[in-house]
């Protein structure tokens, strides 16, 4: 091999990548061959030379940055999780009451429907008692203030006309023929 | 014991905010300096470590470990750093199927220049620079991450072959351009 093949196979002689036959091959001519053997220490010079650029920090900025990007998502996720629960909790809701609000008509509606019951109840129904029932017409204030009231001609007191009356009065009225 | 990626990988898929934050802790310094160094560019790669741990944030939910966490994370990171390229697109971005090797420098006789560490770092980001973005991120994933050839490949999506080649090819470009040069003491 000349010097320039020996000089590409450099780098792999150094990883131990080479057969047994290429690495004597190479030993022999670097025993003789200065420009190799300085070629086979820039290599490595070279190589151990790229340390001189060492690692730079990371700005905190960037950390915090990051961060507070990370956060904003975690609240957009819970956004986007949230969000469709609530409105399904908020649909189911809704649906209960208005189901719970037919149940409630329904109740009330069967016996309406039915006029033979109604009629029933009704018949049953003490006057008496339902009127004793009624505490506010026997509240003696009340009737004050009606008093009170009719007194200042707030509420006038309109007399029912006598059946003779308006008798009299419908035949009081002008017969028109045609 | 500290706990291992994939296990905190797990607690974040069951919303674990503290796990996310103890990998992050563990990895931004990784992730941010592959793209700082990859890139040139520190807003750049801000950009890069955000977008990168938002990925992992949202695809913790359906994560399998089914390789070693770097691997899957640097592959993230490399996919987007590529992705940036392709939005500058002027870029010397070598097709992983049409496998380009620069022809190597003349050798020349450097006569040894002592110089200081930050002279010395600017020469070998210089001389990183200059090589094709897939030997660079080959170079990178070896020489400041420590991986091997079968994790690169797996991150690069090609050959072990082929990133041998890249890496032996960059050794030679490298010493080629850093010849010579010896930091002061």
């Amino acid at each position: 091999m000349d010097c320039r093949n020996i000089q590409r196979l450099l780098p792999a002689y150094q990883d131990k990548e080479l057969t047994g036959a290429q690495v004597r091959e190479i030993e022999d001519h670097l025993l003789t061959c200065t420009a190799c053997r300085d070629m086979k220490s820039a290599v490595s010079e070279s190589w151990s030379n790229l340390g001189a650029w060492e690692d730079s920090e990371v700005p905190r900025r960037a950390r915090e940055s990051l961060m507070s990007c990370v956060s904003r998502q975690r609240k957009m996720l819970w956004i986007k999780i949230a969000l469709p629960v609530a409105a399904t909790l908020v649909i189911i809701f809704g649906l209960t009451i208005r189901y719970m609000g037919y149940r409630n008509e329904g109740r009330i509606q069967v016996p309406l429907a039915s006029t033979d019951q109604m009629s029933t109840e009704h018949a049953d129904v003490d006057e008496d008692e339902l009127i004793a029932d009624l505490h506010i017409l026997q509240d003696e204030e009340f009737f004050d203030a009606v008093e009170e009231l009719v007194s200042i001609d707030y509420l006038p007191l309109v007399e029912e006309p006598s059946q003779t009356e308006t008798d009299e009065q419908r035949s009081s009225l002008p017969v028109i023929v045609t | 014991m500290e706990e291992t990626d994939i296990a905190l990988m797990a607690r974040i898929k069951m919303g674990d905010a503290k796990a996310f934050e103890v990998l992050l802790a563990r990895h931004q310094k990784s992730v941010f300096n592959l793209a700082l160094r990859f890139l040139g560019d520190p807003d750049e790669a801000e950009d890069i470590m955000q977008n990168t741990f938002l990925r992992i944030l949202k695809a913790s939910r359906t994560y399998t470990p089914e390789a070693k966490f770097t691997t899957w994370l640097y592959t993230i990171v490399k996919n987007l750093c590529f992705n940036v390229l392709r939005s500058r697109k002027s870029v010397e971005l070598v097709s992983m199927d049409n496998e380009y090797l620069p022809d190597l420098p003349a050798t020349e006789e450097n006569p040894i220049a002592r110089i200081s560490q930050s002279q010395l770092r600017e020469t070998v980001i210089g001389a990183i620079g200059k090589l094709p973005k897939n030997m660079q991120m080959a170079v990178i994933l070896s020489k400041y991450h420590g991986l091997q050839y079968d994790e690169i490949a797996a991150i690069m999506g090609c050959s072990v072959n082929a990133v041998k080649l890249r890496v032996h090819r960059a050794k030679l470009i490298l010493a080629q351009e850093l010849k010579g040069l010896k930091q002061e003491t």
